[in-house]
């Protein structure tokens, strides 16, 4: 089995992953035995929620709006190593993204293979995702769910 | 001339706080002069939102006000509304609202515990750091807490922000197999609950012994959670409506949040406020015997004894909570059968109505005036945490007394952030940083 989980909220950049999934959704309408075996998720609470939804998986692939700093729209994919909290926590009641992973790593509870894929949100992050960097992320998502099931 | 020397630390912690807020210390020979807790997160203005919004937009306004306990704001809101109405909402939806905040109880301690204080009393400096080290203990706190949101989403639709509460009622009643498995996985969870119990019990919490008034609702019957009385532990008990008597919220310098003070003989200019304490441990201290006896067993086995004086054993007071939340659900849905409504029908009048209900952290007291077409004229909401405030400020001084305020700058930044986290604060979801500024002369 393999996750593909959009982490998001409705509003501005942030609604990217949400809005991946909901293309890879469409995209299964045309060819349905290509995505057997994948589940298409949103999530709008890590912590506790987020590893629940992982469980099970062989491969989870984390779809989210990043801010590093990088160019606004250029693509991330990072390895679960690559993912690390920072120092201070990035906030209080939830845990963000990177926490939950160290969590469960901590409590053992990872699946086999973590990707985190993203696109940079830039300062303009109130702004919704352009149709073409929807499609530019959610392509890029296939072709990791292509060579995962071939790697089999 | 006195030569004075000004240490000033800015340290970007307190991560398990809900909020933007510092602490000031200014100490003269080793005894403290000041401290202030500034809160200077921005005012975030839902009471005045909520001006000209019909009373149906209510219940899920207020929810966005917090998302760990956006519950306790829609009880808090339908009663208020309910009372100006003159709606009497049954026993059905009664009962199933209590079903509903023991859900917000379960997940909100859960999370408090493992996630916030934990760390504090176990020398982790956060959950990644205590989960390597307890990993069955953080793996409990998240089943409870993933069942505390479970049971939201069985009346609530959803876990965050949940959408099924309506004046008069809900807006849809689970179906008896939803129902029934939410109680088998409720029936499960009793062990966990019983072993945290004993567990928070078993915590070397610092030492603290203060005297402080304790507020809460009780109710002749139950552990209070929707109805029943304001009491003190002065022995004050007032209805709902008369809370503005007793108490008000003042504006302090240092603060965006109001702080929330007793006035024991009445809320006259020449009166002096009292700080007060809401939350698990005042709800607990004031309504011990309101508890069944399976959940005050588990307590006295462990040794502890309520009422208390150590502000710490708030964190045990949560687990004891989260123990009594679990069985009262179960009670409840043992008996569940669908109705043949989940809400009564409510026609608007102009009038005023009040609104108290026991959230996680503490009394949530709301009071609307509404027109005769159901439209908000005016709201107050009183949150706990603006209660808590000036308690905070007060254990903070008497709590840094007594740990010495000689020692080193980062351990006095250590200590004063367990005693504020110690009250799950909760002044918003925002940026948290605690900057401890110590002023020595």
């Amino acid at each position: 089995m393999i996750a593909v989980i959009g982490i998001g909220s409705p509003f501005g950049f942030d609604r990217l992953g949400w809005d991946v999934v909901d293309r890879l959704r469409a995209r299964t309408l045309g060819a349905p035995a290509q995505w057997s075996g994948v589940r298409l998720e949103h999530n709008d609470r890590l912590g506790a929620p987020l590893l629940a939804q992982m469980r099970g998986a062989r491969l989870v692939v984390l779809v989210d709006a990043l801010q590093t700093g990088a160019e606004p729209g250029a693509l991330s994919r990072l390895e679960l190593d690559a993912v690390q909290p920072l120092p201070t926590g990035s906030s209080s009641h939830e845990l963000g993204v990177a926490e939950t992973l160290a969590l469960g790593r901590a409590l053992g509870e990872l699946p086999p293979r973590v990707l985190v894929m993203g696109l940079e949100a830039g300062a303009q992050a109130r702004r919704a995702p352009t149709q073409v960097e929807v499609a530019r992320l959610g392509d890029a998502v296939e072709r990791e769910l292509a060579e995962a099931r071939l790697s089999r | 001339m006195v030569e004075q020397k000004v240490v000033r630390i800015q340290v970007p912690v307190l991560a398990r706080v809900e909020g933007e807020g510092a602490l000031d210390l200014r100490v003269r020979d080793g005894t403290l002069e000041g401290l202030a807790l500034r809160i200077f997160e921005p005012p975030r203005l839902f009471e005045k939102f909520l001006e000209g919004r019909e009373y149906r937009e209510v219940p899920d306004i207020v929810a966005r006000i917090c998302g760990i306990c956006p519950v306790a704001y829609q009880m808090s809101a339908v009663h208020a509304i309910e009372a100006a109405f003159d709606v009497q909402p049954g026993e059905w939806v009664r009962a199933l609202r209590r079903v509903l905040y023991c859900g917000e109880w379960i997940e909100s301690h859960a999370l408090h515990i493992h996630l916030l204080a934990a760390p504090d009393f176990l020398g982790a400096e956060n959950v990644i750091e205590l989960a390597a080290r307890y990993p069955d203990e953080v793996r409990r706190g998240l089943r409870l807490q993933g069942l505390g949101n479970r049971i939201i989403r069985l009346l609530g639709g959803r876990s965050v922000h949940p959408v099924g509460v309506c004046a008069g009622g809900f807006f849809r009643a689970p179906t008896p197999s939803e129902a029934a498995k939410v109680l088998a996985e409720l029936r499960a969870a009793v062990p966990d609950a019983e072993a945290l119990v004993a567990w928070t019990a078993s915590l070397e919490l610092p030492p603290s012994d203060q005297s402080f008034i304790s507020v809460a609702l009780r109710h002749p019957d139950e552990y209070p959670m929707n109805e029943g009385h304001l009491v003190t532990s002065d022995g004050l008990e007032i209805p709902v409506e008369r809370y503005g008597d007793q108490f008000r919220e003042v504006q302090v310098p240092h603060s965006t949040a109001l702080h929330s003070l007793h006035f024991p003989s009445g809320t006259g200019a020449e009166q002096i406020g009292q700080p007060y304490l809401v939350g698990p441990l005042a709800r607990l201290n004031l309504n011990w015997d309101r508890l069944p006896p399976a959940v005050q067993d588990g307590v006295t086995r462990s040794g502890l004894q309520f009422p208390s004086r150590n502000m710490f054993h708030s964190i045990v007071a949560r687990a004891v909570e989260i123990h009594y939340a679990l069985l009262e659900a179960v009670r409840i849905l043992e008996q569940y059968r669908c109705p043949e409504s989940p809400a009564v029908a409510v026609t608007p009048r102009a009038g005023i109505g009040y609104g108290c209900t026991e959230a996680p952290r503490g009394t949530l007291w709301h009071r609307y005036e509404l027109d005769d077409k159901g439209d908000v004229i005016g709201a107050t909401i009183v949150p706990p945490t603006s209660q808590n405030q000036a308690r905070i400020e007060e254990d903070l001084r008497l709590a840094l007394e007594a740990y010495g305020l000689g020692r080193p700058d980062e351990e006095l930044r250590r200590f004063s952030e367990t005693v504020i986290r110690n009250y799950d604060p909760c002044i918003s979801c925002a940026t948290h940083f605690l900057r401890l500024r110590v002023h020595r002369t």
